[in-house]
């Protein structure tokens, strides 16, 4: 099992070869530009015949739910913003360390079922 | 499986990255985790550290100036660009990562 | 008019370097500045919070064509001045952007042109006469690219953006070194989405380097981001704006 951090944008994704990933996480925000750069690599993503999940991120409230789902369809996986997840940014640890079972934390643990 | 993680910076793509690899290696014993961010912080969200992190991006970096040398093997680069993490996960910090060569990372 | 700035914006992504950006340059032009917007990076960004909304096709693909060794250079007769009157788009308050292509599913390839043109035309910028005047304001790509820096040879001051996170101070360290290297430009450690005391002293210890300016935690910012819109527009009165213009002025009052 190999998971990579790719660079901030599209331009590693674009000069991947085909078929070299077996899934795609494209990780968005609520905010138009970053959904706009998911837009961009959803359809690098289908291009080069990689499977794709979106990553709905720090999703606030219904309006941002709905904006997520309306542009990238119902599938897509939503992970609440969550200040347990911002405070252990600021302390340089990891989520998964320091609050397990905050909301944020285990809606992206629950993405490991969805992988299979 | 090969998992790639994208997302504009600043959208969580390396929190999720990190969460979901510590959380895999706890389900299946063993993870690798690449970080070819050319800003490499996988590390902080994989629970090792920014100091860790930090030192393992010098360490890369070392390559360019010369004070680290080319490892010609997969065990070799995972030992010296790699840290065993929490949870089985095996952190590296490539370079690019559209050029997969045993001889560089 | 004061004399002109010429400053780069860098940080990690997400921590704010199009908002202080794009605000700083409208304030500028407000000012009595003619300005120019620089944006190299292949991801939207200051477009928005100069208030222009998401752009099409860069326009610069135009300025260039292919020599006989197949590299990229601006068409005869078109110079920097030229290429910045052609092809910048015009934002409120007369602000000029000349934006470098934004990466679509196609990648990178189709709009190298445009990419070489930009980095064409940021390199000549210093030594346009026309252009001498103007303030320049560039919006580097997140992170610590090596060529961003390249890219920003115009610039005497880099502003650095930092987070209260570990991530974000570590890349403001690794920027800082990268644009001191230079060894001709002033760095400026500006804090934003900052509210406390205790979080500007914990910022200082970990980049090693004094923050110059605070910008704070302001819903009106979220807001006017998550709808793609320049938060001078939806709410100029902002708290972060009214931090963005007090920095303004005291870019300017240091260049004096």
């Amino acid at each position: 099992m190999v998971i990579a951090d790719l660079e901030a944008g599209v331009g590693t994704l674009s000069r991947i070869k085909d078929g070299s990933i077996d899934l795609l996480l494209v990780v968005t925000e609520p905010t138009v530009k970053s959904m706009e750069v998911a837009r961009r690599a959803v359809d690098l993503a289908r291009s080069k015949r990689s499977r794709v999940i979106v990553v709905g991120n720090k999703v606030v409230d219904d309006a941002d739910r709905i904006r997520l789902q309306t542009a990238f369809g119902p599938d897509l996986h939503l992970v609440p913003d969550d200040p347990a997840i911002r405070e252990a940014d600021r302390d340089g640890l990891a989520p998964i360390d320091t609050a397990p079972d905050s909301p944020g934390v285990r809606a992206i643990s629950d993405l490991a079922t969805v992988l299979a | 499986m090969r998992i790639g993680v994208a997302g504009k910076g600043g959208s969580g793509k390396t929190t999720v990255a990190g969460t979901l690899a510590r959380v895999l290696g706890r389900r299946d014993g063993q993870v690798l985790a690449l970080d070819s961010d050319t800003n490499p912080m996988l590390g902080v969200s994989l629970g090792l550290g920014p100091e860790v992190t930090d030192l393992l991006v010098a360490v890369r970096q070392g390559l360019e100036s010369g004070d680290t040398e080319h490892q010609p093997t997969i065990e070799g680069i995972l030992e010296t660009f790699g840290r065993a993490g929490p949870d089985g996960v095996r952190l590296v910090v490539v370079n690019r990562i559209d050029q997969i060569d045993p001889g560089c990372p | 008019m004061t004399p002109p700035l010429r400053v780069a914006v860098a940080g990690k992504g997400g921590a704010g370097k199009s908002l202080i950006a794009g605000t700083m340059a409208r304030l500028l032009a407000r000012r009595g500045h003619r300005v120019l917007v620089l944006d190299s990076d292949p991801m939207p960004g200051v477009a928005i919070t100069l208030g222009l909304g998401p752009l099409g096709e860069p326009m610069l693909a135009e300025a260039v064509e292919k020599d006989a060794d197949g590299r990229w250079r601006l068409k005869k007769g078109i110079g920097a001045a030229r290429a910045v009157n052609r092809f910048a788009f015009t934002a409120p308050d007369g602000v000029r952007l000349l934006q470098s292509g934004k990466a679509t599913a196609d990648g990178l390839a189709t709009i190298m042109g445009s990419i070489s043109g930009f980095n064409y035309v940021a390199h000549r910028l210093a030594a346009d006469g026309v252009l001498r005047a103007w303030s320049i304001v560039g919006d580097l790509p997140a992170g610590t690219r090596q060529a961003a820096f390249g890219w920003a040879p115009y610039a005497h001051r880099f502003l650095v953006i930092v987070e209260q996170t570990w991530p974000s101070a570590l890349t403001a360290r690794r920027v800082i070194r990268l644009a001191r290297s230079r060894g001709d430009v002033d760095v400026w450690l500006v804090a934003n989405k900052v509210d406390d005391r205790n979080a500007l002293t914990v910022i200082e210890e970990r980049v090693g380097e004094k923050v110059a300016a605070c910008v704070p935690d302001d819903a009106a910012a979220r807001d006017a981001d998550r709808d793609g819109v320049a938060l001078l527009d939806r709410s100029p009165d902002a708290a972060a704006v009214r931090a963005i213009s007090a920095l303004t002025e005291r870019l300017i009052d240091s260049t004096r």
